[in-house]
C-alpha cells in the first residue's frame, strides 16, 4: 500500500491486498464506527483495529469517532498494508464538541 | 490580556505545587510556624523564578503581538466574490456580540460571529473579519474553547474548524493546510448549515436548526469557595467534587462565623497539577490513573489551602503570610460516580455506539453521498462538493486561507487559530446562499445530515445525565489556624446524589476538636469560670441545589437552600483567646444562595442570604448578606492542553 502523492487519504493497494487500521484511544472508550460508501463494510471497531480486504477498484471509508466528553480525549491512527506501506494518518482526532467527527478514507487498485 | 492572564494563573498553579511539595517534605517534629517560614522561603524563591521566565515570555509575545499586527496593516489582494451582506449594506461595520446564537426581542435570530458583514471594499478577508465584526475582538475562539457549553454548536463548530486546520498546519509543518472534506466534513457541514439558517426562514424555524444554533450549558458539582467555617465565606454546605487541577476562591461577607473576613481559598489536585506541568495535559493524565491504582489513589485527594486577607493588614489583601495562612485542608473522593469516564459506565456507551452511533452514521454516510462530489484521478482524487457555487466558494475560502500571516507554532497557537477563525467567519458572509437555496437536493441533504444528531445528541444526553446523578463521598481534614485562639481541627464527611430532575442533594456530616485545650494556653483550665471541652462542636448540613436555566444569557444559575445544625459542646472561644460565657448550645442556620456564572471568564459570583438563631460567639439572631468570587481553573486548562 502506499500513499497517493499530494491527495488526501488516499492509497494505492494491490488488489487484494489487506488493509488494517488501527485505532489507539486516549481518555476515551466509547470507539468508533465505519461505513463504506457500497455498504459492504460496516459496524463497529473491535479491540481497535479493523482489517479488510481491497478487492475492487476502490473503497471509500468513513470513520466515525465518538466521545465521552467534549474535550480533552483523542484517537491516534495508523494504517498498514498488507503488501507493505505503514502510515500514521495525522493529526489525531479529537472530539468536535458533542458531535463526532469523521475522517474518510479512499483506497484503490 | 488573556495571556497575561495565564501566566497569572499560572503562576499561582506553580506556587500552589511548590507550597504542596513543600507541606509534602516537611519533617513530622516541626511545627506549624517553622512550616509556614519555610514554605515563604520556598515560595520568594518560586517567585523570582516565575517573575524572571514570565518577563521573558511576555517579551516574546510582544514581539508577536507586533508581527501580527504589522502583517494586518498590509493589504492582501484576496477577491471578494459576490459580497453579501446580511443586514444593511451600507454599514461598515456590524457588531457581533460574543454571547451565542439565540432569539432577539423582534423574534429574529441575534447576529452570531458566522453572520458577519463585511465591507465589500475590504480585501484582506482577515481585517474584513475583524471590522465587519465591529467589536468582534479577537480572542472569540478562545473563549469559546474556553468553555464551549456556552455557545451554539454553529459557533462551536467554526472555532473547531479554526482549530483543526490550525492542528493540521502544526503536526505536518504546513502554513498552507487549509479545509480537508475528508476530515473536516462535520464542522464544515454544520457550519454551512448554521449559516443558511441564519439567513432563511425556512430552516431558522426548523427543530434542527434550533439544535445548531441555540445554547446549551452547565456543572454546578465543585466546592470552589471556602467551607463554612471560614471568614468570610458564602457557603453553609461543602460541596465534594474536587478539582482537576486547581480552583481558588475569593469570597466576602460571613455565614456562620461571627467576625466578617475576606479568604482566599486556594485548592489543588497534585497529581493533577504536576501531570500538567510535566506536559501529559488533562486529557492522558486521566487516562494514565485509570490503569494505575497508584496514580488514581493519589488523584483522588486534593490539598487545600486558605488565606483570610483580612489579617495583617488594614485594607483586605492577599500577601501570602503564614499569619494570613487561616486553614490547610486535606480532601479524598471516597466515590466518584459522575465522571462519563469511568469503567461502569462503559456499558452504555457500548449499547449507545452500537444503536444510535450506527444510525447517525448511516444517515450522514447516505448524505455525505448526494452532498461530495466522486473523488476522481483527473482531479487527483480531491474531495469537493457536487453544489459547484460551493466548491467555488469552497476554493476560494482555501485560498483567502493561504494568505494566514501568524505562523502556526505552540507559542502562537491562540493567534494562529484566532487568524483562521476570523477568516473563515468573514467567508461565511460571502456564502452562496441564494444559489444554495435553489439546490434542493442540496438543501435536503444538508438538512438531513444535521438532522441525524438529534437522536444521537439525544442518547448522548441521557447517559450523561445519569452520570450526573452518580453519588459523590469525600472525606475532608481541615486544620483551621487562628490568630490567638487554640488551632481547630475538623473532620468531615460530604455526600452528593442527584435527587430528582436536575436537584442535587448534598449532607454534611463534621466534628471539630481543638488541637491544644485553651486551659493548656491559661493555666488552671477555667477560664472565666467556663469548662472548654477538646471536642468543640458536631454538626449536620443539608443542602438542595437547583440549576436554573440561562435567562440572562451569562449562563446556568444555581440556586440552593441550605440548613445546618451545630452544637457546641462548650463555651467558645474568641479569635482573641477569650472565652465567651454562656455560649455553649445549638446554633442553627438557614441559607439561600445563587450562584450567577460570569459569561466567558470562568468566573462565578455567589450571593447568599444567610438566617441564625445565633452565632458561635454571640447569643442574638442574626440575618446576614454576603456575596463573592470564585474562579475554576479546569474549564480553562480543559481548553488550554486538552490533549497529549
Amino acid at each position: 500500500m502506499e500513499k497517493v502523492v499530494n491527495a488526501s487519504r488516499v492509497f494505492r493497494c494491490l488488489r487484494g491486498e489487506e488493509v488494517t487500521l488501527a485505532f489507539t484511544p486516549h481518555n476515551t472508550n466509547v470507539g468508533v464506527s465505519f461505513e463504506s460508501d457500497d455498504e459492504s463494510l460496516r459496524g463497529t471497531v473491535r479491540d481497535n483495529t479493523l482489517s479488510f480486504k481491497v478487492e475492487g477498484a476502490r473503497i471509500t471509508l468513513r470513520f466515525f469517532f465518538h466521545f465521552e466528553v467534549d474535550s480533552g480525549a483523542s484517537y491516534e491512527i495508523m494504517l498498514k498494508g498488507s503488501q507493505g506501506g505503514n502510515f500514521a494518518d495525522t493529526p489525531s482526532v479529537i472530539p468536535s464538541g458533542d458531535v463526532p467527527p469523521i475522517r474518510e478514507y479512499l483506497f484503490i487498485t | 490580556m488573556k495571556k497575561n492572564l495565564f501566566f497569572a494563573a499560572a503562576s499561582i498553579v506553580a506556587l500552589i505545587l511548590v507550597t504542596t511539595m513543600a507541606l509534602a517534605q516537611q519533617p513530622a517534629p516541626q511545627t506549624i510556624d517553622q512550616e509556614i517560614e519555610s514554605l515563604e522561603k520556598r515560595l520568594l524563591e518560586l517567585k523570582q523564578r516565575k517573575r524572571d521566565t514570565l518577563i521573558k515570555q511576555v517579551n516574546a509575545l510582544r514581539g508577536e503581538v507586533e508581527n501580527l499586527e504589522r502583517a494586518r496593516n498590509e493589504p492582501l489582494t484576496v477577491s471578494v466574490e459576490q459580497p453579501r451582506t446580511n443586514a444593511d449594506p451600507g454599514a461598515p461595520t456590524i457588531s457581533s456580540p460574543p454571547s451565542s446564537v439565540g432569539f432577539d426581542a423582534t423574534g429574529g435570530r441575534a447576529p452570531s460571529a458566522g453572520r458577519v458583514n463585511v465591507n465589500p471594499t475590504v480585501s484582506n478577508p482577515a481585517i474584513g473579519a475583524q471590522q465587519g465584526a465591529g467589536n468582534h475582538t479577537d480572542d472569540r475562539c478562545y473563549l469559546i474553547r474556553l468553555d464551549p457549553g456556552r455557545y451554539s454548536r454553529f459557533d462551536q463548530q467554526l472555532c473547531f474548524l479554526a482549530r483543526n486546520i490550525y492542528r493540521k498546519r502544526i503536526t505536518e509543518n504546513d502554513p498552507k493546510k487549509v479545509i480537508d472534506l475528508t476530515e473536516n466534513e462535520t464542522e464544515i457541514l454544520t457550519v454551512l448549515y448554521g449559516q443558511i439558517a441564519l439567513t432563511s426562514d425556512n430552516l431558522a424555524r426548523d427543530e434542527r436548526a434550533k439544535l445548531i444554533l441555540d445554547v446549551e450549558a452547565s456543572r454546578t458539582d465543585k466546592q470552589l469557595g471556602a467551607d463554612d467555617r471560614s471568614s468570610g465565606t458564602t457557603s453553609v454546605a461543602v460541596r465534594g467534587g474536587i478539582p482537576t487541577i486547581l480552583s481558588w476562591a475569593v469570597e466576602n461577607g460571613a455565614a456562620t462565623a461571627s467576625s466578617s473576613g475576606s479568604t482566599l481559598t486556594f485548592r489543588v489536585n497534585p497529581v493533577g497539577l504536576i501531570e500538567a506541568l510535566s506536559g501529559q495535559g488533562y486529557a492522558s493524565s486521566f487516562g494514565n490513573s485509570e490503569n494505575d491504582w497508584f496514580t488514581n489513589f493519589l488523584r483522588r485527594g486534593s490539598i487545600g489551602l486558605s488565606f483570610d486577607v483580612s489579617r495583617g493588614s488594614d485594607i483586605p489583601t492577599f500577601i501570602g503570610s503564614k499569619q494570613q495562612v487561616s486553614a490547610i485542608s486535606y480532601r479524598y473522593e471516597l466515590i466518584n460516580q459522575r465522571d462519563p469516564r469511568r469503567r461502569r459506565y462503559r456499558q452504555l456507551w457500548a449499547n449507545f455506539l452500537e444503536e444510535e452511533g450506527l444510525k447517525l452514521m448511516t444517515e450522514q454516510t447516505g448524505q455525505l453521498r448526494r452532498l461530495l462530489a466522486p473523488r476522481t484521478p483527473e482531479s487527483n482524487f480531491a474531495a469537493g462538493f457536487r453544489n459547484r457555487a460551493l466548491q467555488q466558494w469552497l476554493d476560494r475560502t482555501n485560498e483567502a486561507l493561504k494568505e494566514t500571516t501568524v505562523a502556526p507554532t505552540a507559542l502562537n497557537e491562540n493567534a494562529a487559530i484566532e487568524e483562521i477563525h476570523m477568516i473563515l467567519a468573514s467567508r461565511l458572509s460571502e456564502l452562496p446562499i441564494n444559489e444554495l437555496e435553489q439546490d434542493h437536493d442540496f438543501i435536503d441533504a444538508i438538512n438531513s445530515f444535521v438532522g441525524a444528531y438529534k437522536p444521537y445528541l439525544q442518547g448522548r444526553k441521557e447517559i450523561l445525565d445519569r452520570v450526573a446523578k452518580g453519588a459523590l463521598v469525600t472525606f475532608e481534614f481541615t486544620n483551621y489556624r487562628e490568630v490567638n485562639a487554640p488551632d481547630v481541627s475538623n473532620f468531615r464527611f460530604i455526600a452528593e446524589k442527584a435527587a430528582f430532575g436536575k436537584v442535587n442533594l448534598t449532607a454534611n456530616a463534621s466534628l471539630s476538636i481543638y488541637n491544644k485545650l485553651p486551659k493548656m494556653m491559661t493555666p488552671g483550665g477555667m477560664i472565666n469560670g467556663a469548662e472548654i471541652k477538646r471536642l468543640r462542636d458536631f454538626s449536620f448540613t443539608g443542602q438542595m441545589d437547583v440549576p436554573l436555566r440561562d435567562v440572562m444569557g451569562l449562563g446556568n444559575s444555581n440556586l440552593s437552600f441550605a440548613g445546618k445544625y451545630q452544637r457546641l459542646t462548650s463555651d467558645a472561644v474568641a479569635l482573641d483567646g477569650a472565652v465567651l460565657p454562656n455560649t455553649k448550645g445549638d446554633v442553627a442556620v438557614g441559607q439561600v444562595k445563587l450562584v450567577i456564572p460570569i459569561k466567558d471568564t470562568g468566573f462565578k459570583l455567589p450571593i447568599s442570604i444567610t438566617f441564625a438563631n445565633r452565632t458561635e460567639l454571640v447569643r442574638e439572631k442574626e440575618v446576614r448578606g454576603n456575596f463573592g468570587v470564585t474562579f475554576d481553573l479546569d474549564t480553562l486548562f480543559a481548553r488550554f492542553k486538552p490533549f497529549k
